[in-house]
């Protein structure tokens, strides 16, 4: 009786020993991923904050070039570059200037009739 | 032992209940007080920009930095000698702001002092500069042979020793420097407080960054975060909510006249030394405003570093008797009533005019004159005459027509409504003394919108300084059109002003020196004096000259205004009139208008590649 009890009981033990050791392996694998998620999370955390951080420092550099690029265009600092440069630059005289007026089409003028508009009137000409 | 254990275990047992129990609130908040952090987020504030795009005022986020003196007792000889060029502070007052001072706290307990302003308004890149050289400190000591103490002392003051406030502050950076000054005004940082805590906003004082604040300032944001010794969790970031830019706003402004008119204005202070020098460009057609300067100025970067009187916009917060230029009004109010035409003539009285028992002068004496002569040669007699035909009440309907005794509207804050009085209120003499710009005070703004009114058909304009409001993208949230005012006078009344205007700028009139080259130019010199001590005040003069270019089809309406020109030279015509003229030939140039005079015969290009033409190279 007590030979088969025991052998009973070893046959009996085993299967909640599996089942112990799979809800072991089960919480160890949960607790190993769960800390894993979380230092994946803080390194993304990291990663997050770098990276807002050189956005910020590019940011800041774009800002501190448009400020050079906004003094550079300045009335004075053009002048002073002119000036500097000896580039003898000045705005033409109203005098200077040659004014090209554009022919106003009439209302009945075909695209023909703009296209071929100055060889008609070179032709006129040389008549 | 039993007994003692248990009393151990009760005691221990009771703590915790009292800690995570009896105490739990209190210490939960004292414990999200400690970690948990809300940021501010500020938004970056609009630019101001002039009508081809160009930046007239920036912004850029800067630091404040301060420091724990506790931290770095006794090394602030060496610490203040690090941070001296980068803030650009004295070695010596750094040294002393970062002693160690107590102060009592509510519970009266005397606590050391453990945040120092050491600097407003850092740049990043300077705060970066700041780390990078405290980190490299050394204090001349071999870190090996120091002790756990004393190298975890070190790593604490290099590292946080110094620091910056989590919050971002503005700075307003204005890189024409003294340009515009006057339109562009300045802001100042003020602290308000919000449901989520202190913020520092950038608020407009003057100018359009005071009235166009709202537009400029944007919506603040802000981030719910944890932050232990002074490092962010990200992880445990909570609300974050993007702060919304300001709005730029676009300016009719061109940098590019501005700088011609505030240089011509600096050549007119050093030539004629008067108390202040104004000049503001207008197109007629539209009232924008392409250019307003005041001499002496100031810069909006330091607005500090000037005296009031130089922040002051003079063409809209000061007043003076405008003298001839008034004539206009009179003039042009009895052609509008068909009281006379540009033929009728009028006895001058060979330049002495006795009327309600004073005599009125006219400085070149004449006999008769027809209207347009008397403009021409700025006859106060006629004018005083031509106003006694309209009468008190017509002159002084014609007087709020042109806008004067009311403010025109520009968007600055301090403009001015004038001193007009009611013809009820005037005195007998007034009829013949303020058709000539005398007993009534005017902003240099009102005559030119009033000359502006002439040049465009008779039609009064509002001015126009705002052109148009963009957000980040360039996309146009608010367009501001022109506007008229009223028609003051009629198209064909205007036609009449403007023949009878371009006489002032020939040869027979008073503004010789205006006259342009290659443009027709009709105008009026304008020589007030200035009143004080119950009578005019010796010697003092406010001088100007309004004019628009070309007379018959107006782009340009140029004034130019002198208090006090330094005698001898102090009439309009000799003060004035020549920087109108050097204003709108500089200005014709760089805006490429079209000559209405046909091009005088060359002789040739001087040193400074100017063309030399007939009627230039006269004396």
């Amino acid at each position: 009786m007590a030979r088969n009890r025991k052998s009973r009981s070893s046959i009996i033990r085993l299967g909640p020993g599996l089942k112990v050791c799979l809800f072991c392996v089960g919480l160890a694998a949960a607790a190993i991923g769960y800390v894993g998620q979380k230092s994946q999370l803080q390194a993304l955390g990291t990663q997050y904050k770098e990276l807002e951080t050189r956005l910020g420092k590019l940011r800041s550099a774009n800002g501190s070039r448009a400020r050079i690029l906004d003094s550079l265009q300045t009335p004075f600092e053009l002048e002073a570059r002119i000036k500097q440069m000896n580039l003898g630059l000045a705005a033409p005289a109203p005098d200077q200037t040659i004014r090209l007026r554009e022919r106003v089409p009439t209302a009945t003028e075909t695209v023909a009739d703009r296209l071929y508009a100055n060889q008609n009137l070179q032709m006129k000409e040389q008549r | 032992m039993v007994i003692l254990l248990a009393i151990a275990f009760l005691s221990l047992g009771y703590r915790l209940v009292d800690l995570q129990v009896l105490q739990h609130e209190e210490l939960l908040k004292q414990a999200e007080r400690n970690t948990h952090q809300t940021l501010l987020l500020q938004p970056r504030r609009g630019e101001i920009r002039d009508r081809f795009g160009n930046v007239l005022a920036s912004t850029v986020f800067v630091k404040t930095v301060y420091a724990d003196p506790t931290l770095i007792a006794p090394y602030q000889t060496e610490v203040a000698r690090t941070l001296s060029p980068w803030l650009e502070l004295n070695e010596s007052n750094l040294v002393e702001k970062l002693q160690v001072q107590t102060f009592v706290d509510e519970n009266g307990k005397s606590k050391p002092d453990r945040y120092v302003v050491l600097k407003h308004k850092v740049l990043l890149e300077t705060w970066e500069k700041i780390q990078t050289a405290m980190k490299a400190l050394t204090f001349g000591l071999d870190e090996k042979r120091l002790g756990a103490k004393d190298r975890a002392f070190l790593r604490n003051l290099r590292n946080f020793a110094i620091r910056v406030e989590p919050y971002d502050d503005q700075l307003r950076v204005y890189p024409n420097r003294t340009l515009a000054a006057h339109v562009l005004g300045f802001t100042t940082g003020t602290d308000r407080q919000t449901i989520l805590g202190k913020v520092r906003d950038l608020g407009g004082v003057e100018g359009i960054e005071s009235t166009m604040n709202a537009a400029l300032s944007g919506v603040p944001g802000w981030r719910m975060t944890e932050v232990v010794k002074a490092r962010e969790l990200v992880t445990f970031r909570d609300q974050e909510v993007e702060p919304h830019s300001g709005r730029h706003v676009i300016l009719t402004i061109d940098a590019g006249l501005q700088h011609i008119v505030e240089s011509e204005l600096a050549e007119v202070m050093q030539k004629h030394s008067p108390v202040s020098a104004s000049a503001i460009v207008v197109r007629p057609k539209t009232g924008e405003i392409l250019a307003l300067g005041n001499l002496p100025t100031f810069d909006p970067n330091r607005p500090g570093d000037s005296p009031p009187a130089a922040r002051r916009n003079r063409v809209i917060t000061d007043v003076a008797e405008p003298g001839s230029t008034f004539k206009i009004v009179a003039v042009s109010g009895a052609l509008n009533e068909g009281l006379v035409t540009p033929e009728t003539r009028f006895d001058c009285e060979t330049g002495r005019f006795s009327f309600a028992g004073k005599i009125l002068r006219d400085d070149h004496p004449s006999g008769i004159l027809s209207v347009d002569e008397i403009i021409a040669k700025s006859s106060n007699i006629g004018t005083a005459k031509i106003a006694i035909q309209m009468g008190p009440a017509r002159l002084y309907e014609y007087i709020q027509r042109y806008g004067f005794g009311s403010r025109t509207g520009i968007p600055l804050g301090g403009e001015v409504d004038g001193l007009v009085y009611p013809p009820k209120k005037w005195s007998k003499l007034s009829i013949s003394r303020i058709p000539i710009g005398q007993g009534i005070a005017i902003t240099p703004l009102q005559i030119t919108m009033a000359m502006s009114a002439i040049a465009n058909g008779g039609s009064l304009m509002q001015p126009l300084l705002a052109d148009r409001v963009e957000d980040d993208q360039g996309r146009v949230v608010a367009q501001y059109s022109p506007q008229q005012v009223r028609q003051v006078i009629s198209a064909s009344t205007a036609r009449q002003m403007v023949a009878a205007l371009k006489n002032v700028v020939s040869t027979n009139g008073t503004a010789r020196r205006a006259k342009l080259d290659h443009y027709s130019v009709a105008g009026k010199t304008g020589t007030g004096q200035k009143p004080g001590n119950g009578g005019y005040l010796p010697g003092k003069y406010f001088s100007s000259f309004v004019g628009f270019f070309p007379a018959d089809n107006p782009e340009l309406c140029v004034s130019v205004f002198l208090d006090e020109p330094k005698l001898p030279t102090y009439y309009g015509g000799l003060t004035a009139a020549p920087a109108f003229r050097s204003i709108a030939e500089r200005a014709a140039k760089y805006l490429a208008i079209q000559p209405d005079l046909p091009p005088a015969e060359t002789l040739g290009v001087n040193k400074a590649g100017r063309l030399l033409t007939a009627s230039a190279s006269r004396p």
